[in-house]
């Protein structure tokens, strides 16, 4: 992965697009498990929003940063 | 939406949040203690970091919490969009403008002009966020244009010290002792909609107490305003408070239907015509239906009155539909209803130019006197014109604000160099900021003085110089806060001289809305929701007016009558407008109704009395046109859809006898 994009002539981390890009790809996904009441099996719904968040960016952020 | 319901209930087995945690005071100190964690958590990392100015991502811990993580959410999500907006505009005026400095000062204050003219066009965090994106542009871009040469890693800096802010106030408010917004909106409107059937009960009672009534009228349009405000910040919370979304705007929209229906009835019951002239065929100085009388006027009395009572239980019976349904957890299959909310132009301008003007006259102090600190005053008072323009009485807040900084000064005086020289690393530092820190947050909680601890909590971030190595200097502090009173000053002065936005202003604004939506109305091509819209936008705007006159009872009794004149003439538009779309209709009767409905489009454009009594007694004509084709008809449909448009055009030339009292009292307000 190339460690900065060139976005009209700045140079912006690409983890940080992947950021916001993951963000983009998250809330369909969240949207969808709350439909099939998937966080009704947790005590604390946020953070085990978080926690997928967390598994989701970061996992992207490592395979990408393995290609 | 079923899920999102029944979730509650199987999570509080595992954790019952104890009753105490509710209380004014728990909520207070929880809060207290969960942003100053946020604000030292963003500290350290900026520390950690080696960010530039680590202050801003502590100031925007504090700027951004709110006691409900909703809240927190939503100012974030537009605190994010006014930065990243303001930072380009800054790009743009640092790098082509720079070495220009009063032409430079001259687009800043166009260009916060701008964004507190759009800031009025919509309401809550989105207002906001168009103000940030104003004044953001005056923080930064000032040292930026000072300092051309590393204005580009200022702009970089800050958004970043932002947005770790942001983030730091985002996680500690959903992860830890989380207050989630949801279930108060579902209690909120759950209280508006039951409190909107007792409403519709009482005003159709002829025995019911006058001040009662209004008190409660009164207290509805509160509620309503809440209810939309709060509705707008629980749409961040959650992908489930997503879904409620359309339900409780539903229940909402049902709650102001009723209310609406019940309120038009009211009106033809016991309302009488003020000085009722040649065109009515109904009598002089009677009620639409409460007076018995003869021939013509007796059967339209019996037909508005019978089309009320349908009306209003129809609108019963959807409002009980919708709570049913809600508390089952099952959606209504009916479209969803986008409606955009007034805006006054005039208002907005006079906002914009009052803040280009406060940005124009302290930057001519400080190119005159050539002051050190004339920044810091500029900044202070773009910031204070644009966010208090829009609170009621916003020359007293500002005061309020002055005194706030100067009795803040102590404290913050004895935290910065009393206190944080005798910290030797982080947790020292910690321990040194919590007293003054704790205590801000707390006021922050108190529903009446949040703001005053807000303001507090700014001012030490702003006037202190919290970094990795720290500098303390008392001289700079002290012109740093002169800077911060000069700024509120200048905001003050004008914002009691430049066209102050009196409750006699107030009150002519809203009936010039009233009337110029109502011509939209009658002129509207989605008719269904049309109504639906107008009734809306109304409370809202009602709610709006009434918190700035909520000083003087008679203007805003005032106020009210004209939104219920021009509720009763948009209810009499929607009732016409769907009569005459009716299957079986005869054709000269449409032409007669579309007519008389463009014609009222273009006098409500131009309105005067004399047009409106014009508008009125074509009203009336039709209405006895239609009740002479009934009578002559055998076509049971057709006699059903001619009914409609007697009491449509009955009851429309009857609003609009009373929609004249607007135009009445508007210009004799103006005379005096």
């Amino acid at each position: 992965m190339q460690a900065e994009l060139d976005v009209l002539g700045a140079f912006v981390p690409a983890i940080a697009a992947w950021f916001v890009l993951s963000l983009a790809i998250f809330v369909p996904i969240d949207a969808v498990l709350t439909w099939r009441g998937f966080y009704r099996l947790f005590w604390h719904a946020p953070l085990a929003r978080l926690a997928l968040f967390a598994c989701l960016f970061c996992g992207g952020g490592l395979v990408m940063a393995n290609h | 939406m079923k899920a999102a319901i029944v979730r509650a209930p199987s999570r509080n087995w595992l954790f019952k949040r104890p009753d105490w945690l509710d209380h004014q005071t728990a909520v207070g100190l929880v809060f207290a203690v969960k942003t100053f964690a946020a604000s030292l958590l963003a500290l350290y990392i900026a520390f950690w970091a080696g960010l530039d100015d680590p202050r801003w991502s502590f100031l925007t811990v504090f700027v951004v919490s709110q006691p409900d993580s909703g809240l927190v959410l939503a100012k974030s999500f537009y605190r994010i969009l006014g930065t990243i907006a303001g930072v380009l505009a800054t790009i743009a005026l640092v790098f082509g403008l720079a070495q220009y400095g009063e032409l430079f000062v001259a687009v800043l204050a166009v260009w916060i002009c701008f964004c507190n003219f759009a800031a009025r066009a919509v309401r809550n965090f989105a207002s906001y966020g168009f103000q940030l994106a104003g004044y953001t542009v005056a923080i930064i871009g000032i040292p930026a244009a000072l300092d051309p040469s590393g204005a580009y890693p200022l702009l970089l800096a800050r958004f970043t010290e932002i947005s770790l802010g942001i983030i730091c106030a985002a996680l500690v408010s959903r992860l830890i002792l989380v207050r989630e917004l949801s279930p108060k909106l579902i209690e909120l409107v759950r209280a508006l909609t039951r409190r909107a059937d007792s409403f519709a009960k009482v005003l159709l009672d002829a025995d019911a107490d006058a001040e009662c009534v209004a008190a409660e009228r009164s207290e509805l349009a509160k509620a309503y305003l809440d209810v939309q405000a709060m509705q707008r910040s629980a749409y961040f919370e959650s992908a489930e408070a997503r879904v409620l979304d359309q339900p409780l705007r539903r229940l909402t929209q049902a709650a102001v239907e009723l209310c609406a229906m019940a309120e038009a009835a009211a009106s033809h019951r016991f309302g009488s015509l003020p000085q009722l002239e040649e065109n009515s065929f109904l009598g002089e100085e009677v009620a639409l239906t409460s007076k018995p009388s003869t021939g013509d006027d007796a059967v339209v009395a019996a037909l508005v009155r019978a089309a009320d009572e349908r009306d209003i239980e129809l609108a019963r019976a959807r409002l009980r539909g919708a709570m049913a349904a809600f508390d089952r957890g099952e959606d209504l299959p009916q479209p969803k209803t986008a409606c955009r909310l007034w805006s006054d132009p005039v208002a907005a301008v006079l906002t914009g130019l009052r803040s280009a003007l406060a940005v124009g006259i302290t930057s001519a102090i400080w190119f005159a006197t050539a002051w050190p600190n004339g920044p810091a005053a500029v900044v202070v008072a773009a910031v204070v014109c644009s966010l208090l323009a829009s609170l009621e009485q916003p020359d007293k807040i500002s005061m309020a604000a002055a005194a706030t900084v100067l009795i803040a000064a102590v404290p913050v005086f004895v935290t910065q160099f009393h206190l944080m020289p005798l910290a030797v690393d982080f947790l020292s530092m910690a321990v040194a900021l919590a007293p003054l820190m704790l205590t801000c947050g707390f006021i922050m909680a108190q529903p009446q003085i949040g703001p005053l601890g807000l303001l507090s909590a700014v001012y030490f971030a702003f006037a202190s110089n919290i970094d990795n190595v720290m500098t303390y200097d008392a001289v700079a502090f002290l012109n740093s806060s002169l800077a911060i009173l000069v700024g509120i000053a200048i905001a003050v002065v004008l914002f009691a001289t430049f066209f102050p936005e009196t409750p006699a202003f107030a009150v002519r604004r809203f009936r010039r809305q009233l009337v110029v939506h109502l011509g939209y109305l009658a002129n509207a091509s989605r008719r269904a929701t049309a109504l639906a819209c107008y009734r809306g936008a109304l409370c809202e705007q009602l709610g709006a007016t009434l918190a700035r006159v909520k000083d003087e009872p008679k203007v805003a009794h005032e106020c009210f009558m004209s939104a219920r004149a021009a509720l009763s003439a948009a209810q009499a538009i929607g009732h016409l407008r769907s009569s005459i779309n009716a299957r079986m209709m005869p054709p000269a009767i449409v032409a007669e109704g579309s007519r008389l409905l463009a014609r009222l489009s273009q006098a409500l454009r131009g309105p005067s009395i004399g047009k409106f009594s014009g508008r009125a007694g074509e009203a009336f004509a039709l209405s006895r046109h239609a009740l002479a084709t009934a009578r002559s008809s055998t076509e049971m449909e057709e006699i059903e859809a001619l009914r409609g448009i007697v009491v449509g055009s009955a009851t429309l030339g009857f609003g609009l006898m009373r929609a004249r009292m607007i135009l009445q009292e508007q210009s004799h307000a103006s005379r005096t």
